[in-house]
């Protein structure tokens, strides 16, 4: 090997470009070659030798992922918990994890939920990318049942004493809480659901979330958590504020109309209020800081990374259109719409062109009608095409 | 941009999130290494689900001895060795292997990745025949260093380690294989070239 060869092979991104490309590291040797032009046609021979000897890897397809994800969290949350009962003999640490959530996923994101003001942490895994063969919507209760709610959109109501009605018909017993324990509403992606709490708070919640709450609440505030994105209408009852704790923040209200969107994977976090007042105070607040108070047709947004939090005014109309299958946007990325998309159809989809993911787009989708004619009407406006690759995965080219 | 390359750096920057207890940086590791250590180590041994169970092992043994990992070891050296001495360990327990040695054991089988971007399925069959022939006769621990060398951003050291044989070794192994692979392959198509010549 000549010496400008060594030099390669012991440079790992030459590896990288050679065997497990991306962008950046694309991005990376083009640059270097055009400062150094003497290397190039060495450099790009030795690639395609060395590309020759690339082998052919055995994967995993997505079932076998999730069952392994499954099994790695089942076996940790019992871990878990044999330590929280050490602890708590001890007491050495402030805190136990005294219930125990996860739900199986096809990525494995474990989240650690903290909350000072509150006694019981919850364990609970804040991405769930559910996969495909995921079945619909699931109520666990406090009890730690696990119930199956059988159509893709169902309403539950917890409004009758001692009853929980599902889908305007079917009862069943509701039991009281244990102490505090919290019932879980879980929604995979492509199904939606409407709930209806104890003091007559009506919450829809979109696909891929899932929301923690008490059968009744008998607390002096009304607190339940949500993962992903919900519609409420809450009841008014200024002596029981209503309190939406999400991982980065939590919004305050008396009676109000409004929406939260708080996806793991997304990296800003919107309120948008259509009636009444709400006050955000994010969970990392220093003591000084003031809650954010939002009024009709604002929104609250903050940004995951750089902690920043804005207020736009909005129509709020817009941003709740989801409860009724249709989604409406104005001048909003590329990237975020798929991501929509890819949660309402349980589908993946990739972009090729990463420059087409930052595109601005103003519209309306009614997602009711076929996927089909969501991507074409989609691909007409971003110019674009959907390829798609597999039954449940699509590249944007 | 550094960051973005996910190289040793950022490795060692996630490594030491996790040995804090963030939780996150747990579902990083899994994230990307779960792949990756399948195709290692569906390489050691042909039996797929003896591998799945290993990754899974190590993935809650990597958890259960979060607050031990003082001492750190490259993630990758560490992720690899641990699956590789788990499938050993196991497979040793099975009858039918139990009287093979470690190196016995490991069978490392490599195929050639025919990518249509880079071979022509038509013209290139006799290329392709002759470069997987080359690298199957090959014994399996120079196929897993070449392996190793071309898919981690392992040192001579830590390849080395994995291996069995001393760091300057592994290098000059790796350089006697691409020199010899270049050899054959380039002779084999001279070889070619004189019969079309002929024929």
């Amino acid at each position: 090997m000549t010496p400008l060869e060594q030099q390669f092979i012991e440079n790992p991104l030459f590896l990288r470009w050679v065997y497990h490309n991306n962008p950046v590291v694309e991005k990376y040797w083009e640059q270097y070659l055009d400062e150094h032009p003497l290397e190039k046609e060495d450099a790009l021979a030795f690639k395609g030798r060395l590309r020759e000897l690339k082998f052919s890897d055995d994967i995993l397809d997505p079932e076998e992922k999730s069952q392994i994800s499954a099994n790695i969290l089942s076996q940790i949350n019992r871990e878990m918990q044999r330590k929280s009962r050490l602890t708590i003999v001890r007491s050495l640490l402030r805190y136990a994890a005294v219930a125990i959530f996860f739900f199986c996923i096809g990525g494995l994101q474990v989240y650690l939920f903290m909350n000072k003001h509150n006694q019981i942490p919850q364990f609970a895994s804040e991405s769930f990318k559910v996969p495909s063969s995921s079945k619909g919507p699931t109520l666990i209760t406090s009890k730690g049942e696990s119930v199956d709610l059988q159509s893709s959109s169902s309403t539950l109501d917890y409004t009758r004493n001692g009853e929980i009605v599902l889908n305007e018909d079917s009862i069943m017993a509701s039991s009281p809480d244990q102490a505090n324990q919290l019932n879980q509403l879980v929604i995979p992606y492509g199904n939606q659901s409407k709930i209806v709490l104890s003091d007559n708070t009506v919450v829809w919640l979109n696909a891929g979330s899932r929301l923690f709450y008490p059968t009744s609440f008998k607390n002096k505030t009304r607190e339940v958590t949500l993962f992903g994105e919900a519609y409420f209408e809450v009841s008014k009852n200024t002596e029981m504020p209503f309190i939406v704790k999400t991982s980065t923040m939590d919004i305050q209200v008396l009676g109000t109309i409004f929406n939260v969107s708080a996806y793991a994977e997304d990296n800003v976090v919107q309120t948008v209020l259509k009636e009444g007042s709400v006050s955000i105070r994010r969970k990392d607040a220093g003591f000084f800081e003031n809650d954010i108070v939002i009024k009709p047709n604002q929104m609250a947004t903050f940004n995951k990374t750089t902690s920043d939090t804005k207020i736009y005014e909005v129509d709020a109309e817009y941003y709740t259109l989801w409860t009724k299958g249709l989604i409406s946007f104005e001048e909003i990325d590329f990237k975020r719409i798929i991501q929509k998309i890819e949660r309402f159809y349980n589908i993946k989809v990739d972009f090729s062109d990463l420059n087409k993911e930052a595109i601005r787009i103003s519209g309306k989708l009614d997602l009711k009608r076929s996927r089909k004619e969501v991507m074409e009407y989609l691909e007409k406006v971003s110019l674009s095409k959907f390829v798609q690759v597999n039954e449940n995965l699509y590249v944007i080219e | 941009m550094k960051n973005l390359l996910k190289d040793r750096s950022h490795w060692l920057e996630v490594w030491a999130r996790f040995r804090t207890g963030n939780q996150l940086a747990f579902s990083e590791i899994y994230e990307e290494f779960i792949d990756r250590l399948m195709a290692y180590g569906s390489k050691i041994t042909r039996d797929r689900e003896l591998v799945k169970d290993c990754i899974q092992d190590i993935f809650i043994d990597l958890y259960r001895l979060q607050p031990d990992l003082r001492n750190p070891e490259y993630i990758e050296f560490y992720l690899f060795k641990s699956l590789k001495n788990s499938i050993v360990r196991k497979a040793q327990k099975d009858k039918k292997l139990k009287s093979l040695s470690e190196e016995e054991m490991i069978v490392f089988d490599l195929n050639i990745d025919v990518d249509r971007d880079v071979f022509d399925l038509e013209s290139d069959q006799l290329r392709i025949e002759r470069l997987k022939s080359i690298v199957q006769t090959l014994d399996p621990q120079k196929r897993e260093l070449l392996f190793l060398k071309f898919n981690s951003e392992m040192n001579y050291n830590e390849i080395g380690q994995l291996l069995n044989i001393n760091p300057d070794a592994a290098k000059k192994q790796v350089y006697r294989l691409l020199d010899q692979i270049r050899e054959k392959y380039g002779v084999q198509l001279l070889e070619l070239f004189v019969i079309l010549k002929k024929g």
